[in-house]
């Protein structure tokens, strides 16, 4: 009788408890290995910003929250769980972002994509890369071979609109396969496939890796690419400051990452295995992919042309209201939260801005175009260099010492983004100054017109030391 | 056999509750409890989608793709584990010397070879057809070691008596002894090589029911999700099913006795 009683007693308790105290689940998904997604979800997560911002006012007042987070390898299972509803946020590209839409939208629901994490208004972060001993120095030097990319991948848009580029019929000039990154790896090590196209961050890591080459950047297909965040509609309309607070933390996140680079490049490093120096290429400035949460326009219509590709390929029928789908009221509200101009980023193209000083003379570098870096192992900071020369000097100098050096990097002269300089290719004008290019035949092109020649890295560096 | 025939009744209207059932629960959305059907595709939209599939005029080479690749693995699976399940179960030093490292691979699973599948293999051709072959081979391989083990020593020691050969013993002996247990390996080993498919087809890249149910998953389609599996296990159903017929064809001697 008396445990009958406290039974019910403590039944009644906690009733009335859970009417009290609200607890509201945070369940994100996140791609921790598509690194520049970095803002919407690992680095949150590793550093606890979600907490600085969770409201404890009003209707919040004694809710407790319930954060949970689960780390996917693309977006497809991301987008699964989001529907079933285990997941209230997700982190994905344009194109499986475009899915997430499409599956919510047959499962009666609605998603929502409320920000931009990282992109490249030219679709720079997706490339095309080869065996490195293959032969193939551009994408011209692929027709009638196989090439394997993500199916339905931003990487996907990117392949389709560079293969139409160059005149070529997709069915017929070249043999497109289905691979996710995971399986290309392997095959390009084996030398199973002669092109593989993917996103963030394979076309670097691969390089990296030292198995392949990259010889094609998305910047020159001219599509837009982007990974942004989305949300179940239901949830954001319920909870709408957690939108906020979400995406609050995002924009710290960034600003984190814009101001600590290579900090937050070994962190993520030590969560994914991604080498730090691969995360350098997009997080540091001048890097692959502009730090951007706002919405565009090249990114609303990279989501467009995500449905439209889609739909052309007979993947899917329905089309999704673009006006309804992207909503930006919550990212304006958190840059607003945050006090930042929401309309000033809009109208920001720059990418992340070097302000350094040369490791060599010291003097503040101001042009971007020249600018090389040296990654020294076990170092904390990169050294910055306003010429390739002076970084091929420094780099004969390291080696002297018997310095490991983790990574070099040059700009491209013509894309502006950062490559890897052990595979750029290097061309010298009448002065003899050297200009980088992801491209052979780009570097020769430049080489021509400049009256200089063309070097690959070995010899660039021999050069620059002979020619002091 | 009049008895057979009226078994089918009992057996297509399973089926059909099933199917019943199905449509219920997918389409009123029925949650219940531990299991929700709110965002399982109905039994109407999958057939939508598979009429879809053979509109697409692709089903063929689906369908081709990957029943070369799951008959290619078996056929190798079965030379491969009854010959070295004779010789694990019928000499002590086979089975110390061979048995160790199988039973290590054994339960490796089949997506965890991905890798390697592809960095050892000429082509992602043969690379799929070893991944069928990992999953036909374990249930085909202990069955003949259970086999063999199980043939009567007495039976062994009166065609010794009678003057028979170590070859003899194997033909007329062993392996008739062992054949009922090898072919419920062979009929279960089928199962589990279409088992692996999907796992297999996630290389494919073009082709292949595996292939295609898992691109449908890249696309978020549910429905034709649904109809990769049911291709599936309509497919490894009908294979098992004919491996047995076929057995029992070859083993005149072995009938299983009667069920209530």
């Amino acid at each position: 009788m008396f445990l009958r009683a406290t039974v019910a007693s403590l039944v009644l308790a906690s009733l009335s408890l859970s009417v009290q105290a609200q607890t509201i689940r945070v369940a994100i998904g996140t791609q921790d290995t598509t690194i520049n997604c970095a803002a919407g979800g690992l680095l949150i997560r590793e550093l606890g910003l979600l907490d600085k911002y969770l409201p404890h006012d009003g209707q919040y007042k004694d809710a407790t929250y319930d954060i949970q987070w689960k780390n996917f390898t693309s977006g497809a299972p991301l987008t699964n769980e989001m529907v079933a509803g285990k997941l209230d946020f997700g982190a994905m590209a344009d194109f499986p972002g475009a899915f997430n839409g499409v599956a919510y939208e047959t499962a009666g629901k609605h998603s929502l994509f409320i920000s931009v994490l990282s992109g490249n208004i030219k679709g720079s972060g997706n490339g095309i890369v080869v065996p490195a001993g293959s032969s193939a120095q551009s994408l011209a030097d692929l027709k009638g071979k196989t090439l394997s990319v993500p199916f339905a991948s931003t990487a996907h848009g990117m392949l389709l609109r560079a293969v139409a580029a160059q005149g070529w019929d997709p069915l017929k000039d070249v043999n497109i396969i289905a691979q996710a990154p995971e399986v290309a790896g392997s095959a390009l090590q084996a030398d199973k496939i002669d092109a593989h196209a993917d996103f963030v961050p394979f076309a670097e890591l691969f390089p990296n890796r030292g198995f392949a080459r990259k010889i094609y950047d998305g910047s020159q297909s001219n599509t837009p690419t982007f990974h942004g965040a989305l949300v179940d509609e239901g949830y954001a309309r319920q909870y709408p400051e957690v939108v906020v607070a979400y995406l609050r933390a995002s924009i710290e996140a960034n600003q984190l990452l814009a101001a600590e680079p290579e900090k937050y490049s070994e962190l993520i490093e030590k969560v994914t295995g991604v080498e730090a120096e691969v995360n350098y290429l997009f997080h540091g400035p001048l890097g692959v992919q502009t730090r951007d949460l706002s919405w565009k326009p090249e990114y609303r219509q990279a989501v467009g042309t995500a449905i439209d590709t889609l739909k052309l390929l007979k993947k899917a029928d329905r089309g999704l209201d673009l006006n309804t789908f992207i909503d930006d009221q919550y990212i304006r509200a958190a840059f607003k939260a945050s006090g930042l101009d929401y309309q000033a980023q809009l109208a920001n193209y720059a990418q992340a801005p070097l302000k350094a000083n040369d490791a060599l003379t010291g003097k503040p570098i101001t042009d971007w175009t020249h600018v090389a870096q040296i990654w020294v192992k076990g170092e904390p900071k990169v050294r910055d260099y306003a010429s390739a020369e002076a970084a091929f000097s420094a780099l004969a100098s390291l080696k002297k010492d018997g310095k490991a050096v983790r990574a070099v990097y040059a700009q491209a002269q013509d894309s502006g983004i950062k490559l890897l300089a052990s595979q750029a290719w290097f061309a010298s004008d009448r002065q003899g100054k050297l200009s980088a290019f992801l491209l052979k035949g780009q570097a020769q092109q430049f080489a021509d017109a400049q009256g200089g020649q063309v070097f690959d890295f070995t010899r660039a560096g021999a050069q620059a030391v002979a020619g002091r | 056999m009049p008895t057979a025939a009226y078994r089918w009744l009992p057996r297509a209207s399973s089926l059909l509750v099933c199917l019943l059932f199905w449509q219920l629960a997918a389409s009123h959305h029925w949650n219940l409890w531990l299991v929700t059907f709110a965002n399982v595709p109905t039994p109407g939209a999958v057939l939508e989608a598979a009429l879809a599939l053979v509109d697409s005029g692709k089903l063929a080479r689906h369908l081709g793709a990957s029943l070369g690749r799951v008959f290619e693995g078996y056929l190798v699976a079965v030379l491969v584990g009854i010959g070295l399940g004779i010789a694990i179960g019928r000499w002590k030093w086979a089975e110390d010397v061979l048995l160790p490292p199988l039973e290590v691979i054994r339960p490796i699973p089949a997506v965890a070879w991905i890798p390697l599948a592809i960095l050892m293999f000429p082509s992602s051709e043969l690379s799929m057809v070893f991944i069928t072959f990992t999953g036909a081979l374990f249930p085909i391989l202990l069955n003949t070691v259970h086999g063999v083990e199980g043939v009567d020593p007495r039976l062994i020691a009166s065609a010794r008596s009678l003057g028979a050969g170590r070859g003899a013993i194997l033909r007329e002996v062993i392996v008739p002894g062992a054949a009922p247990s090898i072919i419920t390996g062979l009929a279960i080993g089928m199962g589990t090589s279409w088992f692996c498919l999907v796992t297999a087809e996630m290389i494919s890249g073009q082709f292949g029911i595996g292939y295609y149910t898992w691109e449908s998953y890249t696309l978020q389609n549910y429905a034709d999700i649904v109809v990769g599996m049911l291709l599936i296990g309509v497919l490894g159903m009908g294979s098992s099913w004919l491996v047995k017929r076929l057995g029992a064809a070859f083993t005149p001697w072995h009938r299983l006795r009667g069920k209530a």
